[in-house]
């Protein structure tokens, strides 16, 4: 596995390594930096100064004592509050869960963390039970007027103002992407059964995603190699798949094919986010690779199929909650979860079906044009306001959700990577994401496309409310 | 399309295991027959040879 030297993380391991820093003073830096701006963005539900500092001193007893941390030694990391963290109460984000006993261990994915060094800062603000895209009390730190999105909001706002290196999130229709394209980060939700979920409370099984927020690809998958590989708790692991991590080759992009597809240009799409997108496609271009035009028919059934397949898998997961104390959970998760517990099997079924046929069009797509990967803007609108219903496109509109979830949640259904990388603003300011979607397990292609982009867009991703 | 009337969603409710008196049926009735909708969209465009994928690994190891 090769650590990327451009990623932001590469610079703050060479400092550590070398002695300019210590990781306990990172450590400290990254906790007051927590406590200094969550006031204003709310990104922490807990900050773990004691635990970040005996993370952090181990760091500093190991490399003096000639031992390698890791990967990711002294790095500073969040980690969402639905993945169980030894020690600390997993409240999800819900009253439901409120006072809670504390996880006795670490998800699998934490204890993989721990063990390449990274020094875990806290939990991050998460919507309530994984399932929105606002993730209340966060805020944005470009705007904080404006949401996070969600449901890693907590993650996004964290990493987006610096307050920690790398953070990770859950996506089960985009909750990833989502807050990494409205805050400005990178985000990677990798291919369905790379990151083991035990240990995670679910939404929806067979959705759910474990994955990265960052400031550049190069760090997304440098974490994602770390998180990822085969765990005996969770069944869903890929025992056997090629190895990831990012080339340290810096090659243009003159292999690589994109597709676009067709209806994600409009017209429901904010016309700034159209036009950092075709900008975009214009970067890619200059960089060798051979953009073309798709389309795939079978993408008109996603968000009938997405949210049947959640809110039946998620009502399955929450049925007893849902039967005992229904007035804990937010109404309108509430009742779309009744919704899905009252679903017939057919039409569960059913919608396994097109899921299915969705995926069926997605691989022919990608065989017949021998694609390398699909670039699309992550979302076709920036950050909303908080209370905001919905998007006005100069003509047609769009409640917020669908506005987030219809571009991101094809890639659940169909399992591909997808990677949201920073691509321009609005008017106003306000970060748009672009993604990009790999072949299955190409996690390594779409993080060396990403970055190839990253680091020939050069934008300036310092948010007003930052570390600094 | 007859709409879902209050006793038939209470029946609905109780089946589950929910209590009636903890729900908005009118809401839940919109929403159910949004759901319907949406799964008859997807019928159409579906035949018999389109499958599920349930996968089921009887190995241990």
């Amino acid at each position: 596995m090769g650590i990327n030297p451009s990623g932001a993380i590469a610079a703050i391991s060479r400092r550590i390594r070398s002695g300019e820093v210590s990781a306990r003073e990172v450590a400290d830096r990254s906790l007051a930096a927590a406590e200094d701006l969550n006031p204003q963005l709310q990104a922490f539900v807990v900050i773990d100064h004691q635990g970040a500092r005996e993370a952090a001193d181990q760091v500093d007893r190991q490399l003096a004592g000639g031992i390698d941390p890791g990967p990711l030694a002294g790095i500073p990391v969040g980690v969402k509050d639905i993945i169980d963290m030894a020690g600390h109460p997993t409240e999800c984000g819900s009253p439901a869960y409120s006072g809670v006993q504390p996880a006795k261990r670490d998800a699998p994915v934490v204890e993989r963390l721990r063990a390449a060094g990274a020094v875990i800062v806290g939990k991050t603000t998460t919507h309530e039970l994984a399932c929105g895209v606002e993730s209340p009390p966060a805020s944005n730190p470009w705007d904080t007027d404006r949401i996070p999105g969600g449901s890693s909001g907590g993650s996004g706002a964290a990493v987006s103002a610096g307050i920690t290196a790398a953070a990770l999130g859950s996506d089960t229709g985009g909750s990833i992407r989502i807050p990494a394209s409205l805050c400005g980060t990178a985000g990677l939700k990798g291919t369905y059964g790379r990151v083991p979920r035990s240990g995670v409370a679910a939404l929806s099984w067979s959705l759910d995603h474990i994955g990265p927020l960052a400031a550049t690809p190069a760090d997304c998958i440098l974490l994602q190699s770390v998180i990822s590989g085969f765990h005996p708790s969770d069944p869903t692991t890929l025992a056997d798949y090629p190895p990831d991590g990012y080339p340290v080759s810096e090659a243009g992009l003159e292999d690589v094919r994109l597709g676009v597809i067709e209806r994600y240009r409009g017209p429901l799409i904010q016309p700034a986010v159209g036009e950092a997108f075709e900008a975009a496609v214009g970067v890619l271009t200059d960089l060798g690779a051979e953009v073309m035009p798709v389309e795939i028919q079978e993408l008109d059934m996603v968000m009938e199929v997405e949210y049947a397949v959640f809110s039946a898998e998620g009502a399955a997961y929450h049925q007893r909650l849902l039967a005992e104390a229904p007035h804990l959970i937010d109404s309108s998760i509430r009742a779309l979860l009744a919704t899905g517990l009252m679903m017939p099997s057919e039409r569960y079924l059913t919608a396994l079906r097109a899921r299915e046929r969705i995926r069926q069009g997605v691989r022919e797509c990608f065989e017949a044009n021998r694609l390398t990967g699909i670039v699309m803007p992550t979302l076709a609108a920036t950050a909303a306001l908080k209370g905001q219903d919905s998007f006005d496109y100069g003509g047609p509109s769009e409640d917020v959700i669908s506005a987030y979830v219809r571009t991101t949640a094809p890639w659940n259904l169909t399992g591909l990577p997808a990677l949201s990388v920073p691509c321009g603003f609005d008017t106003t300011g306000l970060p748009i994401g672009l993604q990009i979607i790999g072949r299955p397990l190409a996690e390594t292609e779409i993080s060396r496309i990403g970055q190839a982009y990253h680091t020939a867009a050069a934008w300036d991703l310092v948010p007003p409310v930052s570390a600094g | 399309m007859n709409p879902i009337g209050p006793e038939e969603m209470e029946a609905m409710l109780s089946a589950v295991g929910l209590n009636p008196d903890d729900w908005e049926s009118a809401e839940l009735a919109d929403m159910l027959e949004s759901q319907k909708a949406g799964i008859d969209l997807l019928r159409e465009r579906l035949d018999q040879t389109d499958e599920p994928v349930l996968k089921f690994d009887p190995r241990w190891e």
